[in-house]
């Protein structure tokens, strides 16, 4: 059987649905799945101990508990592969993009940004950690989902993208291999960087199709309240679904 | 009896308009020739005391065009060894009226040369910019790429600017024999050793930079339907870092200063849509006894940079925010901290 964790922010909660609706999923795959959540960066109050990802922070322990259904402490060595679904995507075309713009990036300017993201991102640092502690636990970053194609920002990008003629789409698909290949790069031993799953992704593979992020609902342990409609960041049980597929596949 | 400075102002004499005034704020030395309207899109370029000029109009609420801006995820620290930020295109420092001609001839050439590239360890540098990628570029492919991305960005700066700031800083420069192409550096100080018999040295006249910038003009008004682009001239005080002419450095520095400091005058007095401001003056000014420079005798110091900007935003106030307060200047900083790729020359001094 494989042991499943997903840790983060409120973007567990798309998975925690989903897993609600994945019994004879799992029971064909072999797979059981935890996840432990806290709010926003409240994880940054996480810390490593003897093995387990732990808080002093009696909210981020009250978080995980009810997220996992009891556990307020995450053991490590008790997962096969713990997901990170917190921080940005270092897919993400936002740490390439100038205003609206999707400027020429060489790979020297993507290799000093990605330097800083991986620098910066607690997120990313938590999950680096938590491989380092147990190095034969495979630790994935995914981070925090690509916004939505309704967002302001997607809207223009996909816009120019699909403009005929125009040099922002060859910047911008050139701009993907970069990542990729420079993302791809960065892993080592047991931890490594994954894009969100493709078919959530709209051509240009920067941005979530809509469909998945209406209907998200808030990070409440009755998973009752929906986002608000201009929420573009966070996704529903749809996205989970396919986050736990791709993640299995 | 009266004479033909009875009735001057006290800024014509020399006791009254300088020595008798404190250096750090001299009265009445710069009259504007015109208004920089709140609306107007500004341009920024030329030698590295230029960067101070750009960063303070931008924090006063000056409109200052930035084509090319930094990712979002590029660390700050990081933008100016990048070229991010330091003027309105990431073309480095021009340090010649002919090197600007040239990057707006090739921003609208429809069938350029081939783009100047070195090539040094394995790493490939765009010759018109050597600084703006640290470690240089991985392939020449992706310096072209990066070339093509540049000038189609500068073909905007240059339609849509309303008033260029254009900081003149030297005469001498080295020149692609082939191509007749200016480069900001000498071949062989961050790479083109091998092909280095490949550049001549040239030391500008007064006509070659007044003629140049003319052209630079007229270039500009024909790619702009007949709208002509105001200039705003400055002439950078600090002086060379080395010099090729086999003069004496001091010598040749103020051969340079002097030919600089006519050009503008003389670009300034023929057009209407030239006015110089002069950071020259406020630095090198004598009451100042030299305190503007550091120790190394060439770079201003941050006071000296203030008292420029004083002076500057003295006669174009600084443009108010909605909230009634002026932006928050960044800590100023001395010109170490500016991109100055002629000081890499001092790495061959004795």
């Amino acid at each position: 059987m494989k042991r499943l964790c997903f840790l983060g922010n409120s973007h567990v909660a798309a998975v925690r649905l989903a897993i609600g609706e994945m019994q004879e999923y799992c029971v064909a795959k072999d797979v059981e799945i935890d996840v432990f959540g806290s709010q926003r960066n409240s994880l940054r109050a996480a810390e490593i101990k003897n093995g387990v990802v732990t808080s002093s922070s009696k909210f981020v322990r009250n978080n995980f508990q009810w997220t996992s259904g009891g556990m307020s402490e995450l053991d490590i060595g008790r997962y096969d592969e713990i997901v990170v679904l917190a921080g940005l995507s270092l897919f993400s075309s936002a740490h390439y993009q100038a205003n609206a713009e999707v400027p020429f990036v060489s790979s020297g300017l993507a290799d000093a940004i990605l330097a800083h993201r991986v620098k910066e991102d607690w997120a990313i640092n938590l999950a680096r950690e938590i491989a380092q502690a147990n190095r034969s636990v495979t630790v994935t970053h995914i981070g925090s989902p690509l916004i939505s194609t309704q967002s302001p920002r997607a809207k223009k990008f996909i816009s120019s993208y699909h403009e005929v003629g125009s040099e922002f789409g060859v910047r911008a698909k050139q701009l993907k291999t970069l990542i990729t290949q420079k993302v791809a790069a960065l892993g080592e031993s047991n931890f490594r960087f994954s894009p969100p799953p493709s078919a959530a992704l709209e051509d240009s593979g920067f941005f979530t199709e809509h469909v998945y992020c209406q209907g998200s609902v808030l990070f409440t342990p009755e998973a009752n309240e929906e986002h608000k409609r201009d929420d573009f960041s966070h996704m529903n049980a749809k996205y989970g679904r396919l986050v736990v597929e791709h993640v299995l596949s | 009896m009266t004479s033909f400075y009875s009735d001057l102002e006290e800024r014509a004499f020399w006791k009254t308009g300088v020595a008798d005034k404190s250096a750090l704020a001299l009265a009445d030395l710069y009259r504007k020739k015109w208004d920089i309207q709140p609306d107007w899109k500004i341009g920024t370029a030329g030698s590295c005391f230029a960067q101070h000029i750009a960063r303070h109009m931008r924090q006063n609420g000056y409109s200052v065009l930035d084509v090319e801006p930094a990712p979002m995820g590029l660390a700050p620290e990081l933008h100016q060894s990048f070229g991010f930020g330091m003027y309105s295109g990431r073309y480095g420092n021009l340090y010649t009226t002919r090197q600007f001609r040239q990057l707006i001839a090739s921003a609208f050439d429809k069938d350029p040369e081939p783009y100047l590239i070195w090539e040094k360890g394995g790493r490939f540098f765009d010759v018109m910019r050597p600084n703006i990628e640290p470690a240089g570029f991985e392939s020449r492919e992706e310096a072209v790429l990066a070339r093509d991305y540049h000038l189609e960005r500068l073909r905007e700066l240059f339609l849509t600017a309303d008033v260029f700031v254009f900081t003149m800083g030297l005469t001498e420069a080295w020149v692609h024999r082939e191509s007749g192409r200016v480069v900001p550096l000498a071949p062989g100080v961050v790479a083109g050793e091998d092909v280095a018999d490949e550049y001549v040295f040239e030391n500008f006249s007064l006509e070659d930079v007044v003629s140049e910038f003319r052209a630079a003009m007229d270039l500009l008004r024909s790619v702009r339907r007949g709208q002509d682009m105001r200039f705003l001239l400055t002439v950078s005080p600090v002086p060379l870092t080395a010099t090729a002419t086999g003069q004496h450095v001091l010598a040749a520095s103020t051969y340079s200063k002097a030919v600089l400091r006519t050009a503008a005058g003389q670009l300034c007095e023929s057009h209407d849509t030239v006015d110089y401001f002069p950071s020259f003056e406020i630095i090198t000014n004598p009451a100042a006894r030299g305190t503007f420079f550091a120790p190394n005798l060439r770079s201003v110091l941050k006071e000296g940079v203030d008292v420029v900007m004083k002076t500057f935003f003295a006669a174009h106030p600084p443009q108010i925010t909605e909230l009634g307060t002026e932006a928050e200047p960044a800590p100023a900083r001395n010109v170490d901290d500016v991109q100055c790729d002629e000081q890499m020359l001092e790495a061959f001094g004795r």
